[in-house]
């Protein structure tokens, strides 16, 4: 494996935005924090996955609001696919901003995708959320 | 134009990304050969250089099943990058055991196979 896919978890140093699918339109810290745990953690099983651990106990999001909408559409396809085509029809787009000084790591590769890879104290990152977006260009709350 | 190809969990996790398809579609096969099922639900995107999801996601199992019926074929494209299309059927044993080299050969032997491929010198289209 080359350095392309080397791990590059560094600690927040400046105000960084990112975006994470929840399952609530609430603005409530409490019923966005469990969007925001590593709970449920998948095996280590990708060649990257196993050589860097870590990256299963990090919170992956996107980098625009855009990106964030298509992984919404692609997780409710993936559900209907599934027989559960209810499931994350009330999904929203939380906009999180990372603060230094928080405890928050980022890894953000800069890659066409836009995925990065985010850690922190599932409370402070729920706290972290600053706005909600509805799957369509609609906001839903403000704090 | 470049592409990036990312292998996404129904979760939506990214879970691995690459320069190259045909990489991609190995380490599904990887991942298989170890942990059969292990890669339910999940789905390949592909994205531009300006990061636009291009097409539809590619699922996982669809990916998979063409590769054991032997109709994934790896063809060269313009800036020497890669894909694998459906190609023609008729690669299948019938036996209901997996004829596509993807399956067979080694990854090495793939990937010295697909070198060889980008460079014109064996079975490229």
């Amino acid at each position: 494996m080359g350095d392309r896919k080397q791990l590059k978890r560094k600690p927040v140093t400046e105000a960084t935005i990112v975006y994470r699918v929840v399952g609530t339109s609430d603005l409530n810290s409490a019923l966005l924090e469990p969007y925001f745990r590593p709970e449920d953690k998948p095996q280590e099983i990708t060649a990257r996955e196993k050589r860097y651990p870590e990256l299963l106990d990090g919170i992956c999001v996107d980098s625009s609001i855009e990106q964030a909408r298509i992984t919404l559409s692609n997780m409710r396809k993936a559900a209907s696919r599934d027989g559960e085509s209810e499931k994350w029809q009330d999904g929203c787009i939380a906009e999180v901003v990372l603060q230094p000084d928080q405890g928050f790591d980022h890894e953000n590769r800069k890659k066409s995708h836009g995925k990065q890879t985010i850690w922190g104290d599932s409370t402070n990152l729920a706290g972290a959320v600053c706005r909600l977006h509805q799957a369509d260009d609609r906001m839903t709350g403000e704090d | 134009m470049a592409y990036e190809y990312a292998l996404v969990d129904k979760d939506g996790r990214l879970r691995e990304d690459f320069d190259r398809k045909s990489d991609a579609i190995d380490e599904l096969i990887s991942i298989e050969r170890e942990q059969p099922d292990a890669t339910a639900g999940w789905m390949l995107l592909t994205y531009d250089d300006a990061g636009r999801q291009v097409g539809e996601p590619e699922w996982a199992d669809h990916l998979l099943a063409l590769a054991t019926k032997g109709l994934l074929r790896f063809v060269t494209v313009s800036e020497g990058r890669g894909l694998f299309v459906a190609g023609s059927p008729g690669a299948s044993s019938g036996t209901g055991r997996s004829t596509s080299p993807w399956f067979r050969r080694p990854p090495k032997v793939a990937k010295r196979t697909r070198a060889l491929s980008e460079a014109g010198m064996v079975g490229a289209q």
